[in-house]
């Protein structure tokens, strides 16, 4: 993996942002983009804060009249840029402070989904993957891995059905909250995607590994509740949900990860991901 | 509700603590739409809707939301001491929808205490319905009558009626007397003694009379006495 040579793509809507990093145009030097990507476990919206400086007067304009478009965002090393953010426009107010214009765009994935009501009702006893599937219909988001994991899910009595009828009402959220409560399932909106993981389960089993060869730039730390702390040159395998062991001078070990905070400036020193996560069971 | 620019932690409390009770549920009137006899259970239409809301807790006045049709729930009938009163259920009929606060899902299906699995509370799954008059439409009902209890079908069928005094049968103003089957047994045997045991006055067609009465009472032969008693088996009353 090559730890040089910053990626980063920007797509509003349709439009890609152009000449971010090595293609900055000749006519705009001072274009850059630093963001900041919030992106975890929890079933509250993974958020980007994405600042733009001195975006065109067309391109702020058209920013601010956009309404409910996708924004996504690739940053990585060495010619790879994978997707680290994938969300819908919430904001994008424009402010000029002498010489340059900051443009901040604000974002959400899954903001649409998490606002969604829903509304079914099924007659007979029903099993758990039709429920998830019903609620994640309604908000209007992929089923990605959520029926799979569903199938295998059991309720505290052990079963997988609703013994009688079964509805659900009211927010779609709310609703998937109350429904996975009872099982060993949490969720999250991952990229615009449902995404199932069994309580302290990871998406995959093969890990990750992160050693300063590969961009860990500091020796992981462990606070007081056993959170795992590490900083990483930008790589966008570091995701919530997988398995990571991060190899450095004091030892080896391995989390998965809960939270992914991704720190990026076209311009300035930052280009990393923080990743938090508890001890992966057997690995460390 | 409005914010000058942020809410208050008061404010705060009150629309989460709004947040909350709108969906906690507890009765709400319905509609049957669909009846299952065998298993006494409805398909059931909320008839009230959800007002929808914006994040500050003020009311979105364009839009409203209906419940989805809660399917299959059971429908109670008065009970108790091994005694129960059962009213027929059907399409249309109005039933007020009660919400349990926990699943009752294992309960309906072991009849146990129970765990639930489903962990939603004041859920409109955990809905189980009685059939009542429907409130839009008491003022309108002939049938109530005051200081009695009634028992009957609405628009005029027979009723039985109950008050301090008297038990009416179907209506609840009837006036003319039931008979009571042991004054009427005591009153048939007497017109019986007095046709099977008058003195047979001669040449006055009464001894004739009199031989009819015995072979139909059976006194007679064939005999033996077959007259029966005019009291019901089940139906008692004073």
């Amino acid at each position: 993996m090559e730890l040089f040579g910053r990626e980063c793509r920007l797509v509003v809507g349709t439009r890609e942002l152009r000449g971010l990093t090595k293609d900055r145009p000749a006519g705009n030097p001072g274009l850059s983009v630093s963001f900041r990507v919030e992106r975890s476990l929890g079933s509250d919206p993974n958020t980007a804060e994405i600042q733009v400086v001195n975006l065109s007067e067309a391109s702020r304009r058209e920013l601010e009249m956009h309404e409910k478009v996708s924004v996504r965002l690739d940053a990585g090393l060495g010619g790879r840029a994978p997707t680290i953010f994938l969300g819908e426009l919430r904001t994008a107010p424009s402010t000029y402070e002498a010489p340059n214009w900051y443009t901040v765009i604000s974002s959400g994935d899954g903001d649409t989904a998490l606002k969604a009501r829903a509304a079914a009702s099924f007659q007979a006893q029903v099993a758990l993957p039709e429920i998830i599937e019903a609620i994640a219909k309604a908000m209007g988001v992929g089923i990605g891995n959520a029926l799979t994991v569903a199938k295998k899910a059991k309720f505290s009595d052990g079963s997988n059905v609703f013994l009688e009828s079964a509805i659900i009402t009211g927010s779609a959220k709310d609703e998937l909250d109350r429904v996975l409560r009872g099982t060993n399932l949490e969720w999250s909106v991952q990229d615009g995607v449902l995404q199932l993981l069994e309580r302290n389960q990871p998406v995959r089993q093969e890990a990750v590994l992160l050693t300063k060869e590969s961009g860990l730039v500091r020796s992981p730390t462990v606070d007081r509740d056993g959170v795992i702390s590490a900083r990483s040159l930008m790589n966008g395998e570091l995701v919530p949900g997988v398995i990571v062991t991060i190899r450095s001078v004091t030892g080896e070990r391995t989390l998965r990860v809960a939270r992914a905070v991704y720190i990026g400036d076209t311009a300035g020193n930052d280009w990393y991901v923080d990743i938090a996560g508890k001890a992966y069971p057997g690995k460390s | 509700m409005s914010w000058d620019i942020w809410p208050t932690f008061d404010e705060i409390v009150e629309v989460a603590l709004a947040w909350f009770q709108r969906d906690l549920h507890t009765a709400l009137p319905g509609r049957v739409v669909k009846y299952n006899a065998a298993e006494k259970t409805a398909n059931i239409e909320v008839q009230v809707k959800r007002l929808l809301y914006f994040p500050d807790g003020s009311v979105d006045t364009s839009r409203t939301e209906a419940f989805p049709i809660l399917p299959r729930v059971p429908v109670g009938q008065p009970a108790g001491g091994g005694y129960f009163m059962h009213m027929p259920v059907a399409v249309g009929d109005f039933v007020w929808v009660h919400v349990a606060e926990r699943s009752l899902d294992r309960y309906r299906r072991y009849g146990r205490a129970d765990a639930p699995a489903d962990e939603r509370l004041h859920h409109l799954q955990h809905a189980f319905a009685y059939p009542m008059f429907d409130p839009a439409k008491m003022r309108t009902v002939a049938d109530f009558v005051e200081n009695k209890l009634v028992i009957g079908k609405a628009g005029g069928g027979p009723v039985i009626a109950v008050d301090e005094n008297h038990v009416n049968l179907g209506d609840a103003a009837a006036t003319a007397a039931v008979s009571r089957a042991d004054k009427t047994d005591t009153e048939i045997e007497r017109i019986w003694t007095l046709l099977t045991s008058w003195v047979v006055s001669p040449n006055d067609g009464g001894a004739a009379l009199q031989a009819a009465a015995k072979l139909v009472r059976g006194i007679a032969p064939p005999g033996p006495d077959q007259v029966q008693s005019t009291a019901a088996t089940k139906v008692k009353a004073t």
